[in-house]
Order: structure tokens, then C-alpha cells, then sequence
């Protein structure tokens, strides 16, 4: 059975989300008991293949039967095992918590809402599982497609940044296709494996180069770094509060995983610093992000925009730890994925929350939460801490790594920026914990009337689970990021370092 | 109970936080004593550490594994650090009876007339955040690993800005930020540092510090470190934010924020002046350039000072500057004259500032001139003033009177011996010690002496503190008048540490 | 020059496809036909796929012939196109329509909204619904 569990882990929840639909239509209030029992299991089954991978090394599983490079090979080791529990995990706590999210938000719609959330499940797990490029694109579509459907359930604006999405989604996923046909082409195999035997004869020749750089250009319009996340903004923040809670940490960060598999996996990183020579334009787009990201998200009065440009601004650091291709970088670029899908779920889902108790999100409305909310404000403060970077979180520990990689590679600039969107981190998100915080912030003097009773009114227990969980998911992770250091990400550093 | 000595004192207050914050429903305001038992327990465990240290001389080490062989969890409590945590400690627990009547008053003030329920909330949620004082303070004396300190210095700025915010004065919320990102700015150029170093030496232990010695990585993490240092204690040109926040921020914690500033001077002597004294020298005699300009400037903004709490800021920015004149001048007098002096300004500061408090919350007033003539009226804060003016000014019997004659010992040996701009230095600090006597006796005359005015007299309110307030704040001028008597308890201490250097 | 555009007419056809659908995709204002732009890129990649699998000289279609099971003869794939672009471009053709489906659904949704489909129009009505109502 366990050996089956990379087949399973896609299947279930594909076949689960197709039975969800007459389930529902029998009795509307199984879909939610029955998204939070296939998550489970599809959790169980991301941490018995981790097992797996710890103790025995990469497993390699073929659909069918069939031998690579003619059939699907899913190759998994100790990154795709990361990645998948991070998925699940994080599939997870969203299923928790849409029960009541749902209801609140998309009443009526919640078996097909469901539904969809299971195939995002699905089309996620399948492309940090499998090992077949052309694979990755059916999983990427599969997952969009059903983001897309999520959120525009949110209502009010939300299709119309869904068509955005759709738009650019779709010409970011052809162009890598594109670029997929270009390999196939030139080699013959879509096998991962199997083409980084088989290019690197063919690394001077134009269609290897297009090829690339097609791929890489599609694969960054979904992790919407800059200047390709004009759909990003707008598109999680009309979406609803369950699903910017799961898509906002997960999509990006899963493409991420996708172009470290395409720079280290698929061509040897010597391919773009030599013959290719863009992972130098990757840096200075990421360290723009960064900046950018920063600065868009301190002009902004609604706290949930304010995350997605954080979101962007975070891409940032992800790419920079690949592009700079040294020990450090890799590690600190998966670090950086690990933190950014812990925290960012457990900010988001704070922020959902927050929608349910106070209306908006706005940062004008947020004032006296931690006396209203203190529980779920606690846990976002964990959250705004590890994006600080302030230690035991993972937040310092990725950040670390990150700034010993621009030491590795002489970049000092590099340093500096990264410290600079530090320091406006800590600007907007302590604007936030300010007026969360403080009763009032005008001077006494101004003040004419006295502070009003404010009663404790947290958000319901469903939904205060996962957000606390992800909380003690951002300290555990950071106490045990040597182990994680050992034992998942030094066994994959390439070689060639 | 013994064993993990440093480790308790770390971690007591810092479990006493959350404890408080349980049991606040349950036992009300009397979840303060959590905190001060705390308190009261690990100041007895430094006390006795101290004691067996200057018996012993062996100092204690205490290890433990935390990430990873990089960032351990390793702690020095050498004759260094246990005298200052001890001093540290020990003003911790006063001001955590002082704060008692204090914040009342200010939950007052600001919330309004609150029902019980809130009151008890805010109370609570002072003295949870003030534990985290001790903690922060305790973590940076004790930590041998770089990323130790950077953690517990980045601790320190929170409950600043979250105490500040919530219970300060006028334009709190502004201020409290303005010192945060201050703050984060310092720390950034710390990791840096610490980068720095962990490049050059292999790992971040403070012990390999010494390996950079002799190379260019030294200049430049020295170079990182000063930044955070200069901008922590508020020197020329980093002074801004001084002034704003001790005008804004309440007073219960005034002696912690002098704290918060002044152990930036222990933080230079334990990571710069100890493992790397010949790359300290090219930037010894441009600092105590810049300490003279500060406590110059600091003095004379002092004794242009009419509010009762800027005034005691002032004087704090040019003390400030005093320990670090004596620790630059990179002699062994000078530099354990100058410790001692972080300590009894510390002290002396604790002192002057809660019996500010003291004066606004009986009287309402915070404008010097409008007072006058209270001596009669309140005896004891008279008394307790004058003890820290005396303290400020560096008179007998305070402990500042020898840290001062010390201090400017070595700063004169250092002149005589080095360059003439050291002997310029030298002359001009003690010049400044003048302004400092000055503007301490003028406040004592203004405030406590003269005429008292009507207002004043019919004012049933002006008279002496409950006694929660004014014991705490006579146990620490007790202690600073035996330390002044006594200085070579702590002194010895010090030499046990900064006598091999052998400057 | 001109062998070079005749030899590879096949590859010409797609890029032109290609770019008639970003076209559209960026400078057309009315949605659908953006979506329509959309279109026309996804097949202009589908038909470049499955002309992969074209080969010059007396090739057949892969149709094996069995008998009750038994392959008839031996097989030499040299005699067969190669059927793997067109299997894999039968699933991309899935995803296209799938996708346009969602969009289309989307459009609906948007119509309902804000009664017109040109993206002009829309922004401005946004524009003034977030001034005025929010």
C-alpha cells in the first residue's frame, strides 16, 4: 500500500472531488467533513512518502508499470517530499477552515466550491510529484483551472480579476508548453531525468536556448515575479477567504519549486550562468521584486492587498536564492518556500478571519483587535514576526541563509536591499499591529470621549485551529531548521557548487 | 537549583510573562507578584553568583545546543556581565514595585474611568510585557554567540514599543515607533557585523571574535557594530530619537530605558574592546570625540530644560556619553571607571526619573517653574531627588563619585600618554562634569526649595507616595550609597576580566 | 530566403498564429474577443505540436492491424508517424476547452455586473462604483 501512495496521493482527491458532487447534492453538509477526511489522509500519505524518502533515499514510482522515458515516471525525493507536505499540510488547514468560511462567504455554493478545492489539491500535488514535464503542464492546468473557478466565487469584483488570471495564467502555462515541444523536439524524451542526460550536447543550439528561456518566462508568470504579477493582487484579494488562504501560500511557491527543477533538475545551472547567462537578470529582477513588493504594499490602506504585494515581494526572495546558484542560495530558496507557505497561511487565514468578524479587512477598521480578537491577533504577530526575520521563527533563519548566499557571490548591494525590505516590512506590518493594538492613536489631548467596552468576540473555533497551527508550524519549523537543513535539503544541494 | 544559574535568570521572567497573563482572570492585580517574586528570585541567584565569583574567580559557562552547531545557546557569566545583570536585576525588581500605583495612574489618565475587568487587563498586560525587560537585558549580559545577542537586543525594542504606546504620554503611538525603527535599523547593522565576523572566524561565538584580529574584516565589523552601538546610546549624530522618547514614554520604566541605552557600552567592551583592542584603536580617539560633543551638548539642552521628564532626558544623553569616554580611552582604569559609572548612572537615573514620576502623579504638573517649594510638603521625595541629583553630579557618597574619579583617571593617563586631542578630550570632560553639577543642584533648588505657591499648598494631592512607590527607589539609593562606599565589590569583578588585558 | 520561408511554411503559420493571438490577447478591449485571442494562441501551439509528429516519404497513420490479439507482423516504426504529439495535444486540447468554458463562465459573471463586455467601459464603472460605494 505505502508503495502505491504516490499514485494515491494524486487519485484520491482527484476521485474524492468528483464524488463530493452528487454527495453534496444529497446532503449539503457532508462536503465539508468529507474535503477535511481526504485531506487528512492525503496529509498521511505526504508524511509516510517523506518517511520513505528520509530513510530510503529518492523513490522512483512508473504509472502503469511502464519504463521511463516512454512512460510517466514520478520520480520523488527529499524536495518533492517537502513540497508535498506543504501542500497537504496547508490543503489541510484551508479545509478546516472553510466550514464556517464558506458558509459566511459563499453560502450555496460550498459542494462545488469543495469540490474544486480538492482538485486544486490535486493539480498542486501532481506537479511537485511527477517527473514528466509534460505532466507538470496537465497539473498546472489543473490546478489553475480550478483556482480560477474559486475565485470567481468570491463575488463583487473577483471575475473580473479572474479573467485577468485566466489571460495571463494561460499564456504563461502555453509558453512553457511551448517551450516543453521545443525539448521534445531536439531530444525526442519528456522525461526530467532523462533530458538532463541528453542536453547538455545540445546546449549551443537555438532551440535548447529558446527552449529555456520559453519555459522559464512561463513558469515566472505564474510565480508572478516582477514585472509578470500585475493577475497577483487583484485576483487574491477578491478571492475568498479560504481560498487566498491555501492559493496565496501554495501557487506561488509551487512554480518557485518548478524553476528550481528547470535551473538545477532539468539543465545544469552551468547552462544559465555560462552559456545562457540570465540567472545575473533573475537577480536584479528578484531584488526589485523585493523592493517593489515593499513599497507597493506600504501605500496600500486594506490589509489583505498589502499581503498579496507581500506575497510578491517574498517571490523575491526565492528567486534570488536560485539565481545566485551557490550552497547557501539553494538552501535559503527552499527555506524561503517552507516559511513563506507556513506564514502566509497563517497571516492570510488571520486576515480571513478578520474579514468574518469585522466585514472588511481594511486597516482603518482593525482598531482595538487584539482586546476583540487576541488569540487570532497573536498568532498574525507570530506571523509578522517570521516575515521580519526575527529569530527562533524560520523567517530569520531563511533570511540568514539568504544573506550568506550574497556574501558567497560578492554581492553586497544585494545585502543591503535585502536588509532594506527588512526595515519596510517591519513599516507596514507594524502599521498594522499599531492600530490593531492601540486603542486610539491620536494624542490624549484630542481626545474628548473615553475608550468603549469592547467584548472579546473571537472567530469560531474552526477557523482559529489552522491559523494557530500555522503559528506553531512557523516556530517548530524555525527550531528545526538545522534539521531540516540536513536532512532535506543538503542530501539535493547539486552538485557542482 | 544552582546548576543552569544563567539559564534562570533568563528564562524566570520570561515564563513568568505568559503566567501572568493566565492567571489574570483568576487572582486580578496580585498577578504582579509572579513578576516580582521573579525578579526577587533571580536577583538573589546573581547576588549569590557574584559572591562565589569574587571568592572563586572561576567564572560560569553554561552551554546549550539550540540550531545547530552554528547558533548555540552558550552563556558567559564572567566578572563582567554578573555585576551588571545583578545591577540590572535589581533595578528590574524596584521599578516592578514602583510600577504598581504608577500605572494605575496612567491607566487612568488615559483609558478613563474603566471598570475593574479592564483595569485588570491593562495592569496585567503591562507586567507581562515589563518581564520581557529582564529577559531581553539578562539574554544580551549572559550570551556568548552573536546571533544570542542579536536575538536578545532585537527582544529589547518590543515591549519598549508596546509599554510606550499603550501607557506613555502625549504623542505615544508616534514616538514608540519612531524608537522601534530606530531600533531595527541599529540591529540590521548588527547582523551584519555578525556576518561579518562568522566569514572571517568561522562561527559566531563571541570567544572568535580574537581570530579576526590584524585583518581587514576586523575594521569593517567593528565599523558595523559602532553603528548599532552610537545609535543605541543616542551619540552625536544618532541623538535624535532620545529626547522624544523619554519625554513620551511612562516613567515606571524610565530606568530601564537608560538601561536599554547604556548596555550598549557593555556590548562594545564584550564584542569589540575585549578580543579586539589593536583594531580598536584608529577609532578610539574619534569616539571619545564624539562622547565629549554629546555630553557637552547633552548638558547644556539639559539646563535649557523647563519640563521636569525632558530634563531627566537630557541629562541621560549626556551621561550616556560619560561611560563611553571611559571605555574608549582604552585604558584599565578608564574602562572599569567607565562600567562602573553605566552602573551608577543606571542607578542614579532610575532614581531621578521615578521620583520625576513621583512629582507628576501627586502634583499633575511636569513644568519645573510652576513648581517650588515642596521640601516641605514631601520630605522624602526631597530627600530621594537630592540622593539622585548627588548621584547625577557625581558626588560622595554616591557610587558615581568613584566611577567618575576612576573613569577620569584612565581618560587622563590615556592623554598624557597618547595624542594631545585625548588630552584636550580629557580636559574638556571634565570641564563638562561642571554642567553636570550645575543643572542637578538648580533643579533641586527650583523644585524643592523657594516659595511654595498656593496651588500647591491647597492641594491635598502633594504629599509623600505610598510607600510601594518610594521604598523600592530608597532600596536602590541604598544601594548605590554601599556601592559607593564599597566600589571594589564590583570593581574586582571587573578586573578579573579587563585587568589581563593589561592596557 | 525565401527556401528558408517555404522549407519551414508549417512553423510560419504557427508564429503568425501566435502573435495574431497575443494580439488580441493585449490591444483588443472587448473580453471576448481576448478570449477568442486566447484561443488562437492555445491552438497555434496544439497545431505546432502535432506537426512534430510528421514525417517526409511513405509513412502511415499508426493503426496497427491484430487478429484475434496477435499482432500481424512486426512493427518498424519508421513506417509510422509518431503519435505521441498527437496524444499528448488531445489533453492539451482538453485544457483549452476547459478553460475556455471557465472563462466564458467568467464573462457571464462579469456581464451580469457590469452590463457591457468592453474593458474600457468596465474600468470606469469600477472606478466610480469603488469611489462612490466603498
Amino acid at each position: 500500500m505505502v508503495q502505491q501512495f504516490p499514485a494515491l496521493i494524486v487519485v484520491i482527491p482527484l476521485m474524492a472531488a468528483l464524488f463530493m458532487v452528487p454527495l453534496g447534492y444529497f446532503n449539503r453538509r457532508l462536503c465539508h467533513p468529507w474535503l477535511v477526511l481526504i485531506l487528512a489522509a492525503t496529509s498521511t500519505m505526504a508524511v509516510g512518502i517523506m518517511g520513505q524518502v528520509i530513510l530510503h533515499g529518492p523513490i522512483s514510482y512508473r504509472m502503469g508499470g511502464w519504463q521511463p522515458p516512454w512512460g510517466i515516471e514520478y520520480h520523488i525525493d527529499q524536495l518533492n517530499a517537502l513540497m508535498l507536505i506543504l501542500i497537504s499540510g496547508s490543503g489541510l488547514l484551508g479545509a478546516v477552515y472553510s466550514g464556517p468560511s464558506f458558509a459566511r462567504e459563499i453560502d450555496g455554493r460550498q459542494t462545488m466550491a469543495s469540490s474544486l478545492y480538492l482538485m486544486m489539491i490535486t493539480g498542486l500535488s501532481g506537479i511537485v510529484i511527477t517527473g514528466d514535464l509534460f505532466n507538470v503542464f496537465v497539473f498546472l492546468e489543473i490546478a489553475s483551472l480550478s483556482v480560477y473557478g474559486l475565485i470567481a466565487c468570491g463575488g463583487g469584483d473577483a471575475p473580473l480579476a479572474t479573467f485577468r488570471y485566466i489571460i495571463m495564467g494561460t499564456i504563461g502555462a502555453s509558453c512553457y508548453l511551448l517551450g516543453v515541444g521545443y525539448l521534445y523536439i531536439s531530444t525526442g524524451s519528456l522525461n526530467l531525468m532523462d533530458l538532463n542526460r541528453l542536453l547538455p550536447e545540445l546546449y549551443h543550439t537555438r532551440v535548447v536556448l529558446t527552449a529555456g528561456a520559453l519555459m522559464l518566462v512561463g513558469i515566472s508568470l505564474k510565480m508572478a515575479l516582477f514585472p509578470l504579477h500585475a493577475w497577483l493582487p487583484e485576483a487574491y484579494y477578491e478571492a475568498p477567504s479560504a481560498v487566498s488562504g491555501v492559493a496565496a501560500p501554495l501557487y506561488t511557491k509551487v512554480a518557485g519549486y518548478l524553476v528550481i527543477r528547470i535551473v538545477y533538475n532539468l539543465f545544469d545551472f552551468h547552462f544559465f550562468t555560462r552559456i545562457f547567462p540570465i540567472l545575473e537578470i533573475l537577480s536584479w529582477l528578484a531584488i526589485i521584486a523585493l523592493l517593489v513588493g515593499s513599497l507597493y504594499a506600504i501605500a496600500q490602506t486594506d490589509l489583505k492587498k498589502m499581503l498579496c504585494y507581500s506575497v510578491i515581494a517574498q517571490v523575491g526572495y526565492i528567486v534570488l536564492g536560485i539565481a545566485l546558484a551557490n550552497r547557501a542560495g539553494f538552501s535559503g530558496a527552499i527555506l524561503t518556500i517552507i516559511n513563506e507557505v507556513c506564514t502566509k497561511s497563517c497571516i492570510f487565514l488571520a486576515t480571513g478571519a478578520i474579514i468574518y468578524r469585522v466585514g472588511d479587512s481594511r486597516i482603518v477598521n482593525l482598531g482595538s483587535l487584539f482586546r476583540r480578537m487576541p488569540i487570532t491577533m497573536l498568532a498574525f504577530t507570530v506571523g509578522v514576526f517570521s516575515m521580519i526575520g526575527i529569530p527562533p521563527t524560520l523567517g530569520f533563519f531563511s533570511k540568514l541563509y539568504l544573506i550568506f548566499a550574497c556574501l558567497e557571490a560578492g554581492r553586497w548591494s544585494f545585502i543591503a536591499a535585502l536588509l532594506l525590505s527588512t526595515i519596510l516590512n517591519v513599516v507596514y506590518f507594524f502599521r498594522v499591529i499599531r492600530v490593531a493594538c492601540f486603542e486610539d492613536p491620536r494624542p490624549d489631548y484630542q481626545r474628548t470621549e473615553p475608550y468603549p467596552e469592547v467584548a472579546v468576540e473571537e472567530a469560531p473555533l474552526l477557523m482559529l485551529l489552522p491559523v494557530v497551527a500555522a503559528a506553531g508550524a512557523i516556530i517548530l519549523t524555525g527550531l528545526g531548521s538545522h534539521w531540516i537543513f540536513l536532512n532535506l535539503i543538503r542530501p539535493i544541494i547539486p552538485a557542482g557548487f | 537549583m544552582l546548576e543552569h544559574l544563567l539559564l534562570q535568570t533568563i528564562l524566570i521572567p520570561a515564563l513568568a510573562a505568559p503566567v501572568i497573563i493566565l492567571t489574570r482572570r483568576a487572582v486580578g492585580r496580585k498577578a504582579a507578584w509572579f513578576a516580582r517574586l521573579g525578579l526577587s528570585y533571580s536577583t538573589l541567584l546573581l547576588l549569590f553568583a557574584c559572591l562565589e565569583l569574587a571568592r572563586t574567580g572561576a567564572p560560569l559557562l553554561e552551554s546549550h545546543a539550540f540550531a545547530g552547531p552554528e547558533i548555540t545557546f552558550n552563556l558567559l557569566g564572567d566578572g563582567l556581565s554578573l555585576p551588571v545583570a545583578l545591577i540590572i536585576n535589581l533595578l528590574c525588581l524596584a521599578l516592578s514595585f514602583y510600577a504598581d500605583h504608577y500605572i494605575d495612574h496612567r491607566i487612568e489618565a488615559i483609558y478613563g474611568e474603566v471598570d475593574e475587568h479592564t483595569a485588570i487587563y491593562h495592569y496585567t498586560r503591562f507586567y507581562a510585557l515589563f518581564l520581557l525587560f529582564p529577559t531581553g537585558f539578562m539574554g544580551v549580559c549572559f550570551a556568548a554567540n552573536l546571533i544570542g545577542i542579536y536575538f536578545f537586543l532585537e527582544i529589547l525594542p518590543l515591549p519598549l514599543y508596546f509599554i510606550m504606546a499603550m501607557f506613555g504620554y502625549i504623542d505615544r503611538v508616534r514616538v514608540a515607533m519612531i524608537c522601534l525603527m530606530w531600533a531595527v535599523f541599529g540591529a540590521g547593522f548588527f547582523l551584519v557585523g555578525s556576518i561579518i565576523v562568522y566569514y572571517a572566524s568561522g562561527s559566531f561565538a563571541v570567544a572568535g571574535i580574537q581570530a579576526l584580529a590584524g585583518s581587514p574584516a576586523a575594521t569593517w565589523a567593528i565599523a558595523m557594530f559602532l553603528v548599532t552601538i552610537l545609535a543605541k546610546m543616542a551619540m552625536v549624530p544618532f541623538q535624535v530619537w532620545m529626547p522624544w522618547v523619554h519625554a513620551e514614554h511612562p516613567t515606571c520604566i524610565a530606568g530601564l530605558l537608560a538601561v536599554y541605552a547604556n548596555v550598549a557600552v557593555y556590548v562594545m567592551l564584550r564584542l569589540i574592546i575585549i578580543p579586539l583592542p589593536a583594531d580598536f584603536q584608529i577609532f578610539s580617539t574619534p569616539l571619545m570625540i564624539i562622547a565629549l560633543v554629546t555630553m557637552v551638548y547633552g548638558a547644556l539642552l539639559t539646563l535649557g530644560q523647563t519640563d521636569i521628564k525632558r530634563f531627566a532626558a537630557c541629562s541621560t544623553i549626556s551621561q550616556l556619553a560619560y561611560s563611553m569616554l571611559g571605555v574608549c580611552s582604552m585604558t584599565t582604569a578608564g574602562i572599569e571607571g567607565g562600567m562602573f559609572f553605566f552602573l551608577a548612572h543606571i542607578m542614579g537615573k532610575t532614581i531621578i526619573f521615578s521620583t520625576a514620576g513621583i512629582i507628576v502623579y501627586t502634583t499633575g504638573i511636569r513644568d519645573m517653574r510652576q513648581l517650588g517649594g515642596l521640601a516641605r510638603k514631601m520630605p522624602l521625595t526631597t530627600a530621594l531627588w537630592i540622593i539622585g541629583a548627588l548621584g547625577l553630579a557625581g558626588f560622595p557618597p554616591m557610587n558615581s563619585f568613584p566611577a567618575e574619579w576612576i573613569m577620569f583617571t584612565g581618560i587622563f593617563k590615556a592623554g598624557l600618554v597618547g595624542s594631545l586631542t585625548k588630552l584636550v578630550v580629557a580636559i574638556g570632560g571634565a570641564a563638562a562634569i561642571t554642567l553636570s553639577v550645575v543643572y542637578c543642584f538648580r533643579s533641586v533648588k527650583i523644585i524643592f526649595f523657594g516659595p511654595l505657591s498656593e496651588q500647591l499648598a491647597a492641594d491635598s494631592h502633594v504629599k509623600d507616595p505610598p510607600l510601594s512607590m518610594s521604598l523600592p527607589l530608597l532600596g536602590v539609593a541604598a544601594t548605590a550609597i554601599l556601592l559607593g562606599l564599597w566600589p571594589s565589590f564590583i570593581l574586582d569583578l571587573f578586573h578579573q576580566v579587563v585587568g589581563p588585558l593589561a592596557f | 530566403m525565401l527556401e528558408f520561408v517555404i522549407s519551414k511554411y508549417n512553423f510560419w503559420v504557427y508564429v503568425i498564429l501566435m502573435m495574431i493571438g497575443l494580439y488580441a490577447m493585449l490591444a483588443k478591449r472587448n473580453l471576448v474577443k481576448k478570449l477568442i485571442g486566447m484561443n488562437i494562441f492555445q491552438t497555434a501551439i496544439i497545431l505546432f505540436y502535432v506537426s512534430i509528429g510528421v514525417k517526409k516519404g511513405p509513412v502511415q497513420v499508426p493503426i496497427i492491424l491484430t487478429e484475434h490479439g496477435h499482432v500481424v507482423q512486426a512493427i518498424r516504426a519508421t513506417d509510422y508517424l509518431n503519435p505521441l504529439p498527437h496524444v499528448l495535444m488531445l489533453t492539451a486540447i482538453v485544457v483549452s476547452i476547459a478553460t475556455t468554458g471557465v472563462a466564458l463562465a467568467v464573462l457571464i459573471l462579469i456581464y451580469r455586473r457590469y452590463q457591457t463586455l468592453n474593458e474600457d467601459e468596465i474600468l470606469a464603472l469600477r472606478q466610480q462604483r469603488r469611489e462612490t460605494g466603498a
